[in-house]
């Protein structure tokens, strides 16, 4: 790449004269765009791509069936979708013919989705809300902007404004090669490590579970009480094994969340109606 | 409490028309500033804290998510913070209300294919203007969309709600603030469903002793957890860079 097209590049694509922020407030679009069963996001890869699209078309029909193409289903995890979106600017530049290019974004939507969803959704992001929950619970105002600033920073700044450049400079086999590598899978890899070690924690933190029960043998014994006795076991026992519980009915037993939450909901009021919690 | 209704409202429109892009729409967010709308944050904080670990794992890809987390905790919150409910109460409202939520969610999405029809009509001209032009205007429907459910929420469902709870013998509301403890757990059994995998149980048991033994905070356990994780990654990088000579 020569050093001419690598400046053009870093402020913008090369044929509109738009910055790369521009593009990136264009694909804010993704999430708003008439999000439909059928077609899901494909109006925002069209609303994100026309200033490229119409400045690179010779004549009528090349937008009459870049318009067509890119209504078509499109969808993929909303930052991971800039990867895409940075590469398919590149491509119209190069004024690759639309079936080469929709071959690529239908190719590409699925593999980035899957690294997209696992590594962003399921989690950096409750990584980052759980920390800031944990937080508003001792009654800290920091907690919401801790979350929402730090997911920003990675979601928005990191992945989304920089996977645009990235898959405009990089081109094609970067791209295909980055999502077929493993390095992704070894990246999640690492994180999912961290977001397990921190749901232990939050389970210990935030699982509030105690029995009050005590066996009495007779009217004037003292009795004994069940939860010292759980604690010199364990700490946290209950809370670990309502985690547990939880885990195998949603796991194991494939139990909808929302009837899970159901359930616990029903099944403290019933062992708290008998004392047993 | 018409102006407040109006906010939180308003808060559930901006949540919908950016999406879950911008995170505006869990509840530990939608919560805390419905709290702040009704002079409330204190109460706010607390219930978006046990909403967002409750509903951690809780997530909306491709149009198919379990719960609508949003309108169900600002309208919880609105609720409670309204009433006086304490944390229990606004728990155990957001529940069903989530299921209510998630069907309008559904019927909204399955509308919005009526709209794609014209979209094609328009690409089949090439104008391409119009389908960009189409595109913004999304924002200001689906602000609209989250609004109206929020608001007639409000509206129609305050009275009824109050009636529900006045009723709510002291064994009941007991109860549900025993589940307000232990529903976390099933947000975190959510979230291990989408990452765990049985090579990661001594991380597991790992973090839950850091908690449970030695009380370490959650931040101190993030970065511990994250120097473990990177010194491992780079190990792991350094067998594959040897593997790839030999």
């Amino acid at each position: 790449m020569s050093t001419a097209t690598k400046t053009a590049s870093s402020r913008g694509p090369k044929t509109t004269g738009k910055s790369w922020f521009h593009y990136y407030l264009r694909s804010l679009s993704i999430c708003p765009c008439w999000f439909s069963y059928d077609k899901m996001q494909a109006m925002s890869a069209l609303f994100t791509l026309a200033p490229v699209i119409k400045a690179n078309a010779r004549n009528k029909e090349e937008i009459i069936e870049a318009c067509k193409t890119n209504v078509q289903f499109f969808n993929t995890q909303p930052f991971m979708a800039n990867f895409i979106f940075g590469l398919c600017i590149a491509l119209i530049e190069n004024h690759e013919s639309q079936e080469a290019i929709q071959a690529i974004k239908v190719g590409l939507m699925g593999p980035f989705a899957g690294i997209g969803d696992s590594l962003l959704w399921f989690t950096v992001r409750p990584i980052l809300f759980s920390i800031g929950a944990g937080l508003a619970l001792q009654g800290n105002a920091f907690g919401p902007i801790f979350s929402l600033a730090s997911f920003w920073f990675i979601g928005q700044y990191i992945v989304r404004y920089h996977g645009m450049k990235l898959g405009y400079e990089q081109g094609t086999r970067f791209i295909e090669e980055f999502a077929e590598s493993g390095l992704m899978e070894e990246i999640t890899n690492a994180i999912s490590i961290v977001g397990v070690t921190v749901v232990g924690t939050l389970v210990a933190n935030w699982v509030r579970a105690s029995s009050p029960l005590v066996f009495k043998a007779s009217a004037e014994d003292a009795g004994m009480q069940l939860q010292p006795m759980l604690d010199m076991l364990m700490p946290k026992l209950l809370p670990a094994l309502f985690t547990g519980l939880a885990y195998w009915l949603l796991a194991k037993k494939k139990v909808h969340p929302v009837a899970v939450i159901l359930i616990f909901m029903v099944g403290a009021v019933v062992l708290s109606y008998f004392n047993i919690i | 409490m018409l102006i407040q209704a109006i906010l939180a409202s308003a808060w559930s429109g901006i949540a919908r028309a950016l999406g879950n892009q911008a995170s505006l729409e869990r509840p530990l967010i939608c919560s805390t500033v419905v709290g702040i709308i009704y002079g409330n944050f204190g109460l706010g904080l607390a219930i978006g804290g046990t909403l967002e670990l409750m509903w951690m794992g809780v997530e909306g890809i491709g149009g198919a998510s379990p719960a609508d987390v949003t309108v169900s905790s600002i309208f919880a919150t609105a609720m409670a913070c309204s009433h006086g409910y304490g944390v229990s109460e606004a728990v155990a409202l957001a529940v069903p209300v989530s299921l209510l939520g998630n069907v309008i969610k559904q019927m909204v999405t399955s509308a919005n294919s009526f709209f794609h029809r014209r979209f094609e009509a328009l690409a089949e001209k090439g104008d391409i203007d119009a389908l960009c032009k189409w595109t913004l205007w999304s924002t200001p429907y689906n602000f609209a969309v989250g609004f109206l459910i929020v608001f007639l929420g409000i509206q129609l469902g305050s009275d009824a709600v109050q009636a529900l709870f006045e009723s709510v013998p002291a064994w009941l509301t007991t109860g549900l603030g025993k589940a307000g403890g232990i529903l976390p757990a099933v947000g975190f059994a959510m979230v291990l469903r989408m990452m765990y995998k049985a090579e990661y149980l001594p991380f597991l048991a790992a973090g839950f002793v850091l908690g449970a033994y030695l009380n370490m905070p959650i931040l101190g356990v993030a970065i511990l957890g994250a120097a473990v994780s990177a010194v491992l990654f780079s190990i792991r990088q350094q067998i594959k860079r040897v593997g790839g000579q030999g």
